[in-house]
């Protein structure tokens, strides 16, 4: 079963893509979490507050766009380990 | 950014050039493409309202608007066909006159937007075009991607695929070319624009006959190394009603 963990790092891994690298890196830092160089977060104890921050954060700088680019696995891993989403992610 | 002054027109292969706007502030971001052959341009997918002084002063750097036979158009939408009636003007007002190639299904929708010229259907014309000189376009249905009547244009001597929407990405850190981050971007497009994989893989085989090697997308980067690696995550992309049927 995955984890909050486990969706942040498939988020961070789409994010490179979307907004980039750095500005992802920089976004995820910004709520206290740090992502190591294979983009996996330092920390454990990931919950559903910290991925409601993050949808928070990227919708504000980015908008919709970067929202909508990782809706779908997101999605997919939500429904697989019946984890909580976002409103803005359903 | 590289040192690619995308202010101007970029030349992508001999005589195709990126002539697309690039706003720093978007996640996304329209590619119209002009081919010049000899006294002859083809213009693809010449873009929106909104991108039109942008594309129409890159156009002007390398051709006279009377040069512009065809206009061709993937699908109907308006990211890609808002300029054709701007474009029209300016051809026909000097003199010209130009025929917008795309599908018969697009076509009756694309009329809606004021069009003046013939159109020239691809699936009427035993899927290629050939141009003054002698070269040959080849066009590739690819239905339901995302349009019914939606399709690709390879260019033999280029080895360009021009693919519409497909290949196409979000991306907020654009470079004119593909960079390592790219499949992530496309998947970010496409999963939320394609039907489903059945639709996906159907495509990608009909695509993977071509020598490809370049693809120049409407939308992201235009892909100029590893072709496949980008066809086969395509391949396995879960979109549109994939997740429903789960
Ligand atoms: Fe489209
Ligand atoms: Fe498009």
């Amino acid at each position: 079963m995955a984890t909050y963990k486990d969706l942040l790092e498939l988020i961070a891994k789409r994010e490179f893509g979307i907004i980039g690298e750095r500005n992802t890196r920089s976004i995820y830092s910004s709520i206290g979490l740090d992502l190591n160089g294979d983009v996996t977060l330092e920390k454990n104890d990931v919950s559903f507050g910290d991925l409601e921050k993050l949808m928070d954060v990227l919708k504000e700088k980015y908008g919709m766009v970067a929202i909508i680019g990782c809706k779908i696995p997101a999605l997919r891993m939500a429904k697989q380990s019946e984890l909580q989403l976002p409103d803005v992610l359903r | 950014m590289s040192s690619i002054d995308i202010a101007k027109a970029v030349k992508i292969a001999e005589g195709v050039h990126w002539i697309g706007f690039y706003d720093e502030k978007a996640g996304f971001h329209c590619n119209p493409y002009l081919l010049i052959d000899g006294d002859e341009a083809i213009l693809f997918d010449p873009g929106s309202v909104q991108d039109f002084p942008c594309v129409l002063s890159k156009v002007c750097q390398l051709v006279d608007f009377k040069q512009i036979t065809h206009i061709i158009v993937t699908h109907q939408d308006p990211d890609l066909c808002g300029a054709i009636p701007r474009f029209e003007e300016l051809i026909y007002g000097v003199g010209g006159s130009c025929k917008i190639v795309t599908s018969t299904r697009a076509s009756f929708l694309i009329s809606y937007y004021g069009v003046i010229s013939d159109f020239y259907c691809v699936d009427q014309n035993d899927w290629s075009l050939t141009l003054r000189s002698g070269r040959e376009l080849k066009f590739t249905s690819t239905p339901f991607m995302h349009f019914p009547g939606a399709f690709v244009t390879y260019d033999p001597e280029t080895k360009i695929l021009f693919s519409g929407d497909i290949f196409g990405a979000f991306s907020f850190t654009w470079e004119l070319y593909a960079n390592e981050h790219y499949i992530e971007a496309m998947k970010a497009f496409l999963e939320n624009y394609l039907p489903s994989n059945k639709i996906v893989r159907y495509a990608m085989a009909q695509i993977e006959k071509r020598d490809i090697r370049m693809i120049a997308p409407q939308h992201g980067s235009v892909i100029n190394k590893d072709i496949q690696k980008h066809i086969d995550a395509l391949k396995g992309i879960e979109c549109g009603i994939d997740l429903e049927e789960e």
